[in-house]
């Protein structure tokens, strides 16, 4: 007899290991039900608060002496009220109350768009405005107004956030600290529970043997285990961060942060899988992990800085730490380049270093037993 | 063909426990060739070094010509393996277990969607193809286990002790489809404890005591070597009452 099967590439050896996982992870309530508790408060919550504040509309306050046609359609616009201020002065005296934003639009913007030469617009956020709200405005205005309206983007858009209020608790509202709450327990329950329980499926299975004895090595199967726990944990990230207005601020920096913090936990998992003999093992251990890591997400309530030294100390111990304090910078729009620059790069290391454990073991343990 | 050549495999500090110890033998085409030995005898080890599981110490595995640890890749695909764990994947089907082990091998498409139909034929289990594995008997979880071996259609099968803990039926059935193997032209490597198994399936047995082969040849040879008239006899004089103290023939 004669096999004359093509060898099949590694990236489809993995592609079809982590197809595999993404359908298991899907089918199996066990997995799923952690997955969906996150998404299923983000919406409890929205739904609460969303009625407690159902009296608060989107308010846009608009300077413009120049009459252009933008604040003419801006007001025709249902889901906003504009109000025509006569100064920038008076537009951010006004944005600490009950605005949603505020901006200029220069004298000659229609002339400039006319031009075809994108001209620059700033809005500004009230940083104390609720988060749906200005999700809204800028729903509005960057994809439905200027979309219908022009063919072309007609200036470069940019969202600043304005610190209306105290600059200490500005960024501390009820959205933010869900948001924070639920994106880090999301990621840390696949990075940390998911993953490992998904590694010794083969293990406890006596699927192993069967499998390291086809083309698929064991790095093959870490591998496509790891892809589809990234993509369940972008998936869920990406949901709670659409849900709780996440994307507001400085979205890159979310992004990258998020990315980072995934990674991480990742690694965290695949160590776990690496050490646990047994998934009631892992689960008892993984379980504790999570609430550590979790741990700056709760603290967030109140400025970190309020803290007490020693929990302070503590919580920068704790890579996540940096992740949450990136977010806060993140959303309330005071982003120190500088901590927010380090912040990202504890998390890189973090990460980078966790990985190099999980190397390290691996070629420990050249033999996985089976 | 399989090839094993001076195969050896040590462990502890000083290399003093000879899991396997220069072993070697042939298993030709067409054939079904059996592998004997009391329990720790180094069965197990010697199959799990054949299918790449393990890394010899010492020796060379052949397998239709090309050596295992040049091409370990190229062999595996040469290779349907049964471990001695015949553990399935509770949640998958097993038209879905197949079609997972089928695209390790590059299969894909109508050419994987048809091998998997042959092998669920082979098997004779359409009625239970495509129900999930979960709360399967022990005879099904060995079909599951046997058609993800065969998926890729392998010139060689290699199978770590495949009757052991079935029921009648199910033991028929593993039974005549190595036989079936054989027919077909495959070369068939199998472990077992069971003599008259081994008797009545091996075209050649090879009997491992303390890692080293003490006897290889046909069931008939084997006991004319010996003396005796059934293959349990020869069995237990080429290996030596003292071997088998520990063993399950104690």
């Amino acid at each position: 007899m004669e096999s004359a099967l093509p060898s099949p590439s590694k990236w489809r050896v993995r592609r079809t290991i982590a197809r595999k996982e993404i359908v298991t992870i899907a089918g199996h309530k066990n997995y799923l039900a952690p997955l969906l508790i996150p998404i299923l408060l983000s919406l409890l919550f929205r739904l609460l608060f969303g009625a407690l504040n159902a009296d608060e509309g989107v308010v846009l306050l608009v300077v413009d002496p120049g009459n252009s046609a933008l604040a003419a359609v801006l007001e025709q616009a249902p889901e906003v009220e504009v109000r025509r201020m006569a100064g920038e002065a008076e537009m951010l005296a006004e944005l600490a109350g009950d605005a949603t934003g505020g901006v200029v639009i220069p004298v000659d913007f229609d002339t400039a768009v006319t031009a075809n030469q994108q001209p620059p617009l700033t809005i500004l956020l009230n940083s104390e405005a609720r988060e749906s709200n200005k999700a809204i405005l800028q729903k509005l205005v960057s994809e439905q107004l200027w979309i219908s309206q022009y063919d072309t983007p007609p200036a470069r858009l940019s969202w600043q956030e304005y610190q209306t209020g105290s600059a200490a608790f500005a960024a501390y509202s009820v959205d933010n600290y869900l948001y924070f709450l639920l994106v880090l327990l999301s990621i840390t329950t696949v990075g940390v529970v998911i993953l490992p329980q998904m590694m010794l499926e083969e293990k406890e299975g006596g699927v192993l043997a069967a499998l390291l004895a086809s083309p698929a090595d064991y790095a093959d199967l870490l591998l496509g285990k790891v892809a589809a726990a990234f993509i369940y944990a972008l998936i869920l990230a990406g949901v709670i961060t659409v849900l709780n207005q996440g994307y507001t601020g400085n979205w890159w920096l979310t992004a990258v942060a998020t990315l980072l913090v995934i990674i991480f936990s990742l690694a965290v998992g695949v160590l776990f899988g690496l050490w646990a003999e047994t998934k009631g093992q892992c689960h008892a251990y993984s379980a504790i992990f999570v609430l550590l890591l979790n741990m700056p997400s709760w603290f967030s309530v109140v400025p970190f800085a309020n803290l007490s030294p020693i929990l302070q100390a503590v919580l920068r111990l704790i890579p996540t730490y940096y992740y949450i304090d990136t977010l806060i910078q993140s959303l309330n729009g005071l982003v120190d380049p500088a901590q927010a620059g380090f912040n990202l790069a504890v998390l890189l290391v973090s990460g980078v270093i966790t990985w190099g454990i999980v190397s390290w073991r691996l070629r420990r343990v050249a033999v996985v037993s089976i | 063909m399989i090839e094993v050549a001076n195969l050896k495999k040590y462990y502890g500090e000083d290399d003093e426990i000879k899991a396997v110890d220069d072993v070697s033998f042939t298993c030709p085409n067409g054939q079904i060739t059996g592998l004997l030995g009391p329990n720790g005898a180094g069965k197990t080890t010697t199959l799990r070094m054949i299918t790449g599981l393990i890394k010899p110490l010492g020796g060379k595995v052949t397998v239709d010509g090309r050596n295992a640890a040049n091409e370990g890749q190229a062999v595996r695909r040469l290779l349907g393996i049964q471990a001695d764990s015949n553990g399935v994947y509770p949640r998958m089907t097993p038209r879905e277990q197949f079609k997972y082990y089928g695209r390790f091998y590059g299969l894909h498409g109508k050419e994987l969607a048809a091998r998997v139909q042959a092998v669920i034929a082979e098997l004779q289990m359409a009625d239970i193809a495509d129900r999930r594995a979960e709360g399967f008997s022990r005879g099904q979880r060995q079909k599951i286990v046997l058609g993800r071996a065969l998926v890729h259609n392998p010139p060689n099968v290699i199978m770590d002790e495949p009757t052991n803990g079935l029921d009648v039926m199910a033991v028929r059935h593993t039974r005549d489809t190595i036989r079936a193997m054989k027919t077909q032209g495959r070369c068939v490597l199998f472990s077992t404890h069971y003599m008259d198994e081994a008797e009545r399936l091996c075209d050649n047995i090879a009997i491992i005591v303390a890692g080293k082969i003490v006897a290889f040849g046909t069931p008939a040879q084997l006991m004319a070597q010996t003396g005796q008239d059934n293959l349990e006899d020869a069995f237990v004089a080429l290996v030596g009452r003292d071997n088998l103290a520990h063993s399950k023939y104690a």
